[in-house]
């Protein structure tokens, strides 16, 4: 499984999509290599849920603040469901 | 030491060179060129001219035209609307032409490694003597003939924008590979725009340039031989170059946060009377030329990374102007701080405000990393001054001083739109001071904190990051 961290959501796409159907910028190793992984990011509950409370509210509790997790999670799950894990 | 004796900022210079032939030895599209040698016509047909360089909206915020807020009302994409009424002057610097460039480049180099076509250089001379920056002996320096003293072997050809052939760049002592023809450019780049901006910071502030008496360079180049890679310093020779006769200097490295380290460095050897002005330089970033190239190109965008900027900035003792630089709330990201925003967001701005007994929100505006979103959003590397205003309102979340709907506005009260060419330093927050210090002096700003976060790991020595930070407010 591959978890992303990364705040912007069209970023976050772009990564989901590299690990599971292959970089779809074609400019890094992973282009035309499709690895079908499950990805998902930090602060979607799949993930939290399994995390320590206090060691994700000390690590991740304020970046997620910061960060647009409806539009995150959009971009992730659509990603899932246009290419699902092999 | 008390608030009412700290140092003062006394200006800052803005400064841009627009130079698209230089763009192709950028370290992006060197590795890009070396790859698909092709590619530099694809390259050439996305440049852009001088004036809608300077037309620019973010450049003209950057040199002091406009205010950052203004880039809110202006329609996007800001590369095809830009200002109409737009200056290559400003209040904080000037933007100059290639044209001019390749004569700063020429006066800046005192070994014969640069060679440029005596027509370029008449050219650039006219072009510098127009701006009433150099005097006639530093304009003597730019029509000076290259003693090619340095070894032809592995020279570098250089091009202008419509790819005209311009000179060559020798390289230093044979066999050097700390001193090859492209590190040589890199660092007579970063030391003429450096001067640039010293000189206009000394014009502006209508100083002797003889009253400096200490230059901080906070850039990114390496400057050295074989035997001391990066052990030198382009400080002193950017004060050499700018007329700065009674100074001399030294550089500080810290990657993008080594400007706020040498601003505070500047503000303490004031305070402890040693100097009386001391000037923070930070020269442009060749390297960086280009770095969001491929992401510009697939989207058929102009290459906006064709700007090398500096800025400079003057500190001298109190002198009752208005604008202070609080050395009792400096915030320091230590080796204990770690990485998470949570611990580094705390070292660099709740524990020096709260040293001042402030809240987030007692600050009017936070000066982050200034890069412009329309350079690094189309590259997946995000809205970089938008993130940090997030976390730090999502700090004041946390410390219960706003409500979590007021996350999305804290942008708007309480930072701006990225408005710096991504030169590495350069954006890392103190080009605000452009627009910050006449708004503290007029008391519409009563206060402004600059932070930089540095990514020292990049260097291979450590994991850790770095990050400094520190208040400006009204001397009372």
């Amino acid at each position: 499984v591959v978890i992303l961290g990364a705040s912007e959501p069209a970023y976050v796409e772009m990564m989901a999509e590299t690990v599971t159907a292959g970089d779809p910028t074609y400019t890094g190793p992973l282009a035309g290599v499709s690895l079908g992984l499950p990805v998902y990011h930090i602060t979607e509950p799949e993930v939290r849920e399994r995390a320590d409370t206090s060691v994700y509210q000390d690590q991740i509790g304020l970046s997620e603040v910061a960060m647009e997790t409806e539009e995150i999670w959009k971009s992730i799950r659509a990603v899932r469901e246009r290419m699902p894990a092999e | 030491m008390t608030a009412t004796t700290m140092p003062t900022i006394k200006g800052i210079s803005c400064v841009i060179a627009h130079t698209p032939g230089l763009l192709q030895f950028g370290s992006k599209p060197t590795r890009e060129l070396a790859r698909d040698a092709g590619l530099i016509a694809k390259i050439r047909g996305h440049l852009r001219s001088f004036d809608d360089a300077v037309a620019y909206g973010p450049n003209q915020v950057f040199i002091g035209n406009h205010a950052p807020e203004w880039l809110w009302d202006l329609p996007e994409p800001w590369s095809r609307h830009g200002d109409e009424g737009a200056r290559a002057r400003g209040p904080a610097g000037r933007i100059v032409g290639e044209d001019s460039f390749w004569g700063l480049l020429r006066a800046a180099d005192d070994f014969g490694i640069v060679d440029i076509a005596a027509e370029r250089l008449a050219r650039a001379r006219e072009l510098l003597a127009s701006d009433g920056l150099w005097s006639d002996a530093e304009l003597e320096l730019v029509t000076k003939t290259a003693s090619k003293t340095s070894s032809a072997e592995g020279a570098i050809t250089l091009h202008a924008a419509d790819g005209s052939e311009v000179g060559h760049v020798a390289n230093g002592y044979p066999g050097d590979t700390s001193q090859t023809a492209d590190i040589l450019l890199e660092n007579l780049a970063c030391k003429a725009s450096g001067a640039l901006a010293l000189k206009e910071l000394i014009s502006q502030m209508r100083m002797d340039p003889r009253d400096v008496e200490y230059v901080l360079g906070c850039g990114e180049e390496a400057v050295g031989d074989r035997y001391q890679r990066g052990g030198g310093a382009i400080s002193k020779a950017m004060a050499e170059m700018a007329g700065c006769t009674q100074a001399t200097g030294s550089d500080v490295k810290a990657f993008c946060c080594a400007p706020v380290h040498a601003l505070v460095m500047a503000g303490a050897l004031v305070q402890s009377g040693i100097y009386k002005n001391v000037v923070v330089v930070g020269g442009a970033s060749l390297a960086k030329l280009g770095m969001k190239m491929l992401g510009h190109l697939a989207k058929d965008m102009p290459l906006l990374e064709d700007t090398l900027a500096a800025v400079a900035i003057l500190v001298g003792p109190a002198d009752g102007s208005g604008v202070r630089l609080r050395l009792d709330a400096i915030g320091r990201h230590t080796v204990m701080s770690g990485g998470a925003a949570g611990a580094i967001y705390a070292a660099l701005v709740t524990k020096p405000l709260d040293q001042l007994g402030l809240r987030i929100t007692d600050v009017d505006k936070y000066a982050v990393e200034l890069h412009n979103p329309e350079i690094t959003v189309p590259a997946g590397s995000g809205n970089v001054p938008r993130t940090n205003y997030r976390i730090i309102a999502g700090l004041a979340v946390m410390r219960g001083e706003i409500q979590r709907d007021q996350v999305e506005a804290f942008e708007r009260t309480h930072g701006m739109p990225g408005f710096v060419p991504t030169q590495g330093h350069i954006p890392a927050a103190l080009p605000y001071l452009a627009h910050a210090l006449p708004k503290i002096r007029d008391g519409s700003l009563r206060n402004a904190f600059f932070i930089a976060k540095g990514s020292l790991f990049l260097g291979k020595m450590t994991n850790m990051s770095d990050g400094m930070s520190v208040l400006v407010d009204r001397a009372a």
